[in-house]
């Protein structure tokens, strides 16, 4: 997904997340700080200041500090200031936030605010590049005491990967910086869709699945497709041993009419038995046939299973490393609006 | 599981030829009254010995019969031959055959206090024995013959046919 097209659908939201952050502020909240300060500091006023954009337009740094405050409220350990309440303020008393990366400045604005905490930060796209799986970004965040003029936290990283890759990486950094436990969810997405088992191994995801289609995917980490594999199993095994039920008393009920048949002497009753037993017969021919199918089918998905399991199976972590680029890369170069083949070799 | 099923999926083919089957007989080309043979088909080995039994098929007032069969006697040849359950009664049939070299003439009469029998039965059992290889056909001849209590023939509209296989 495209930076610009998501930062829009999260600006669609961008109301509600603004509102749902002055809430606590409304409420008062943020005016119970001496409650709050008995408490090792815990949910005190902090400020967030717009990343830096650098390679990205100012909308997007405001969107994905937006997100970044959103989920610093989550940590339950701070409360972000009221961001739309602040830069009015912040403008009424003559200070272009923006411009605003002192000491000096933060100080002013700390006590404007009546914060002792503010958060800055700087986001870069680091190459003009569309890559297929993405780009590189570098995020900087920098938790500063403003009273002691210290940093009491900063986190520095550079990962590859799409809009929501870079979403997720402002989430976990807001996570980072306050030095809390990042939610599993978070790093789930870190690792793509399902949180992989990196201690399972391809002959454990393939035996798990060799005895109950899906339990391989689910010791792997891969619960949804592990459940779906499994319910598919279920279902195609409990058709094809219904099928085999229906065969099986077909079969019975066909050898059952042709003994009759063979031991009556009776005109009428050889008739009639030959009649049942044929029908029987027939009867006995679909069931197997469709018996037949279910079995086939069930050995097809049984199979496919054993390939799924086999080829989503958690490998070495160097071959699973995300962060690594190919060799060659297929670029859409927004400069020259045509997309181009790459070669780069890793230095490091 | 789905193996362990598939490996139980046979189907019976049964070939619903019971010599009592007046319609399965129709659609082979044997009207009653007729005299047939069952089973069929013997499949066997050389040296291996097989029943093949002489059946009547609806006949009405039989009293007495003599059924011809012919046999590839170069092939197999009679080792036995006994009376059948439809000349069964308080007193034995008489009952006396004749094998010569692949014809076999087998006599039998009933005994039975009101001289007659109808319906359908078994009349003899013959048990042959292979010892050459091949397919030795064996039918009802035309000569056969039913009597009713007043030695007057009864019509025979249907002659069966069967064969002995052995490898």
């Amino acid at each position: 997904m495209m930076l610009s097209t998501y930062i829009y659908k999260v600006s669609k939201n961008i109301k509600f997340t603004i509102y749902a952050l002055c809430l606590p502020i409304l409420l008062g909240q943020a005016d119970t700080a001496p409650a709050d300060e008995s408490n090792d500091n815990k949910n005190q006023i902090i400020a967030v200041l717009d990343f830096t954009p650098v390679g990205i337009i100012k909308l997007e740094a405001e969107v994905l500090t937006n997100e970044f405050a959103i989920e610093l409220n989550k940590t339950k350990r701070v409360v972000v200031y009221d961001r739309i309440g602040m830069k009015e303020v912040a403008s009424q008393k003559g200070i272009n936030l923006e411009d605003c990366n002192d000491n000096k400045c933060f100080s002013e604005l700390g006590k404007l605010l009546n914060v002792n905490q503010i958060i800055i930060g700087k986001i870069e796209k680091l190459d003009e590049f569309e890559y297929i799986n993405g780009s590189p970004f570098a995020l900087n965040v920098t938790m500063i005491d403003i009273k002691a003029d210290s940093v009491l936290s900063n986190r520095d990283k550079r990962f590859t990967g799409d809009a929501e890759v870079l979403m997720n990486e402002i989430q976990i950094a807001a996570w980072e910086v306050l030095g809390a436990e990042i939610p599993r969810a978070l790093l789930k997405k870190r690792n793509g869709d399902d949180a992989l088992n990196e201690n399972a191994t391809v002959l454990g995801t393939v035996l798990r699945s060799a005895l109950v289609p899906g339990l391989g995917q689910i010791y792997a980490g891969q619960d949804v497709i592990g459940y779906l594999w499994m319910g598919s199993g279920l279902t195609i095994g409990f058709l094809a041993y219904s099928s085999y039920d229906q065969y099986k008393k077909a079969y019975d009920q066909s050898e059952d009419y042709y003994d009759k048949y063979m031991n009556a002497k009776d005109p009428q009753s050889v008739r009639e038995f030959r009649n049942l037993g044929i029908q029987a017969g027939l009867k006995e021919e679909t069931a197997a046939e469709e018996a037949k199918f279910m079995i086939n089918l069930g050995l097809g998905v049984y199979a496919a299973n054993l390939i799924h399991a086999y080829l989503t199976a958690p490998k070495s972590k160097s071959v699973s490393a995300s962060n690594q680029k190919p060799l060659f890369d297929f670029v859409y170069n927004q400069k020259l609006k045509q997309p181009q083949l790459r070669f780069s070799i890793a230095l490091d | 599981m789905f193996l362990f099923i598939g490996c139980q999926l046979d189907t019976h083919d049964y070939p619903y030829d019971s010599p009592f089957d007046i319609d399965g007989n129709k659609q082979a080309g044997i009207f009653p009254p007729a005299l047939t043979l069952y089973p069929k088909d013997i499949n066997l080995n050389v040296e291996e010995s097989a029943d093949m039994s002489v059946y009547i098929i609806q006949v009405t007032d039989l009293s007495g019969a003599n059924a011809v069969i012919n046999y590839d006697f170069t092939k197999v040849n009679v080792a036995d031959v006994q009376p059948g359950d439809f000349f069964e009664s308080s007193q034995a049939p008489l009952f006396v055959y004749d094998d010569n070299k692949g014809v076999l003439s087998i006599f039998t009469s009933y005994l039975g206090t009101e001289r007659k029998v109808s319906g359908s039965g078994n009349l003899a059992i013959i048990t042959f024995k292979s010892f050459a290889a091949g397919a030795a056909n064996i039918s009802v001849s035309k000569d056969s013959e039913l009597v009713d209590k007043d030695d007057i023939p009864i019509a025979i509209k249907g002659y069966g046919q069967g064969v002995i296989n052995a490898k």
